[in-house]
């Protein structure tokens, strides 16, 4: 059953570093999936397991830390540009509360930028563009390569 | 007095570099928000898609009913691969506004 996640923007950015971490697994592969295949048809299933992880994730969230987790993203809705460093309080206890109580870790700085390797069960796709079949490389040339008589021939260089 | 400014010069420049380096920090905080929150906004604008060329196929099959030689749906490319949709075509049967807030959304919210 399909569900959307139904949270704003300041909500999403909030979470993000920690839904980085812990949904980290299904966001990898689906967006692998993506990436391989190139066709957003062949990943629905991944896509499922991606929403499923995001509601879990969010329901984890308002069974245990609510209050400040409501804080921190009303402080960042507040300002313009959803800046970070203003919320930096907030965003202390919200990491706080959750490390307490779920023993997540905010991850650190360029944690999620690193590249990884995603294990998966589906197979790599073979010619993901569909490609006609290409033509076959040239043959070897067999025999002693000579220079050219009379020099290169092309227009009237004779050289 | 040439000492003094040069000083004050060397230092602003010094201020500024850290200052720099720490709004680099807190880019690289943004940008890493945006990579974790990519696979959601991916998958769910996938289905968004898929879900609104399902619609489309059906108004067309209704639509094309009486034409005589038309195949529903046809392809119009000579491939089987996914082409991705062009923005018009997705949103041909539906309220100018929803195509314009697709196309210039973004720039209202930057």
């Amino acid at each position: 059953v399909n569900v959307k996640v139904n949270v704003s923007s300041a909500v999403l950015k909030a979470a993000a570093h920690h839904y980085g971490s812990q949904c980290d697994k299904a966001n990898k592969e689906f967006m692998l999936c993506r990436w391989e295949e190139k066709d957003p048809r062949k990943c629905l299933n991944e896509g499922r397991k991606v929403n499923e992880c995001a509601l879990q994730f969010f329901r984890q969230i308002k069974t245990n830390c609510a209050e400040p987790f409501t804080e921190y993203w009303t402080c960042l809705d507040y300002s313009n540009l959803s800046e970070l460093r203003r919320c930096r309080k907030q965003q202390h206890a919200f990491d706080s509360c959750v490390l307490d109580k779920l023993g997540w870790e905010r991850p650190a700085l360029g944690d999620l930028s690193k590249i990884t390797k995603v294990q998966t069960d589906r197979p790599f796709p073979e010619n993901a563009y569909h490609s006609r079949p290409r033509p076959e490389p040239n043959p070897v040339i067999e025999g002693e390569l000579q220079p050219s008589k009379h020099g290169s021939r092309l227009f009237f260089w004779n050289w | 007095m040439f000492g003094i400014g040069i000083g004050v010069l060397v230092f602003g420049y010094w201020r500024l570099f850290k200052w720099n380096r720490e709004r680099r920090r807190l880019q690289i905080e943004d940008l890493e928000a945006r990579i974790s929150l990519l696979p959601l906004l991916q998958a769910e604008h996938d289905r968004r898609t898929l879900r609104m060329l399902r619609q489309n196929l059906e108004e067309e099959a209704k639509i094309m009913k009486d034409v005589p030689g038309w195949k529903v749906g046809e392809n119009v490319f000579h491939t089987d691969r996914w082409v991705t949709p062009l923005n018009d075509e997705l949103f041909n049967l539906r309220p100018a506004e929803e195509l314009l807030h697709k196309k210039f959304g973004f720039q209202w919210y930057v």
